[in-house]
């Protein structure tokens, strides 16, 4: 499941950032904690989107602000982003590709798509380190710096 | 005939702001555009705004598309105007229901330039895209 998952978020993710967002994109197939604390010495932004279904499973994406910045004024094609602006656009990145991975993987008609919710670095770290959850993890690597995803699975006990 | 005025409603500022640039590129720069954040405030905007189309999103706060549609479907007026869903959602069931409830059209985000023009001219004609206030489009726009 984690597997196929896997190729399912960078599919999706390849798809909003290149159609959407025009970035060319590249992934690396894992990342090292020490990498991500290095990461968040910069100013970051963290947003979070759940998928409920027969199984929790919660992605989070972590950029650095300034990279983020300039992935919206792509997507919005505006010459200014506010940090509204800033934020909605990488919600709306995990949105697009949450809504993908919704579509491909949780054929369940009970499945729900949360709106997406900015996160903080605590929140980040809790998931990474949660012993209670599968973890998958994503670097996509852009132009000027990286996005770390992280999705989070967790069974729903009856 | 005048210009046209879409009413775009989604939770997302970015996004609206994406989908009212994609529609300009897809040869409506000149039309009036309203937005909206979510369905409560469609409506609201509704009473004081006549509306040729409105394009919105299903999955927001407050009350989603679905719901909207509901509401301008209990209108007389509110009835008659078009709606194009836009949405993260594919399931074909969602879709169905999009539809049912009276939805002119949907298209699914990620979308392209060229998909959104197919679908206003489709729903609202080809009359529109032949109209003085249509401008030419540029095939090969990137938004």
């Amino acid at each position: 499941m984690e597997v196929k998952l896997k190729t399912l978020m960078k599919d999706s993710i390849s798809e909003v950032l290149s159609g959407m967002f025009f970035s060319p994109v590249e992934f690396s197939d894992d990342f090292e904690l020490e990498e991500v604390n290095d990461f968040f010495k910069k100013s970051i932004i963290i947003a979070k989107i759940l998928v409920e279904s027969e199984i929790l499973f919660e992605i989070y994406a972590a950029v650095q602000t300034e990279i983020m910045k300039d992935l919206t004024l792509n997507f919005t094609g505006k010459s200014n982003a506010s940090e509204e602006d800033i934020q909605g656009s990488l919600m709306e990145l995990l949105n697009m590709a949450g809504g993908e991975i919704v579509a491909d993987f949780f054929k369940s008609r009970n499945t729900k798509l949360h709106i997406p919710e900015i996160s903080s670095q605590s929140k980040f770290l809790n998931c990474i380190s949660d012993k209670n959850t599968d973890k998958i993890f994503v670097k996509c690597n852009l132009l000027d710096g990286a996005i770390f995803f992280v999705g989070s699975l967790k069974k729903i006990s009856n | 005939m005048g210009k046209l005025t879409i009413m775009v409603v989604d939770d997302s500022s970015p996004m609206r702001e994406v989908i009212i640039k994609t529609i300009k590129a897809a040869g409506y720069s000149s039309e009036n555009f309203i937005q909206a954040s979510n369905g409560k405030k469609a409506l609201e905007l509704m009473h004081e705004n006549w509306i040729d189309l409105l394009v919105t999103d299903y999955n927001m706060p407050d009350m989603d598309g679905l719901m909207l549609i509901e509401e301008m479907k209990k209108d007389e007026v509110f009835s008659s105007v078009p709606v194009l869903i836009i949405t993260t959602e594919r399931r074909d069931e969602l879709i169905s229901m999009f539809m049912e409830k009276g939805a002119a059209g949907y298209l699914k985000k990620p979308f392209k330039p060229e998909d959104i023009r197919e679908k206003i001219i489709e729903i609202l004609g080809e009359r529109i895209c032949n109209g003085s206030e249509a401008e030419d489009f540029d095939e090969g726009l990137d938004f």
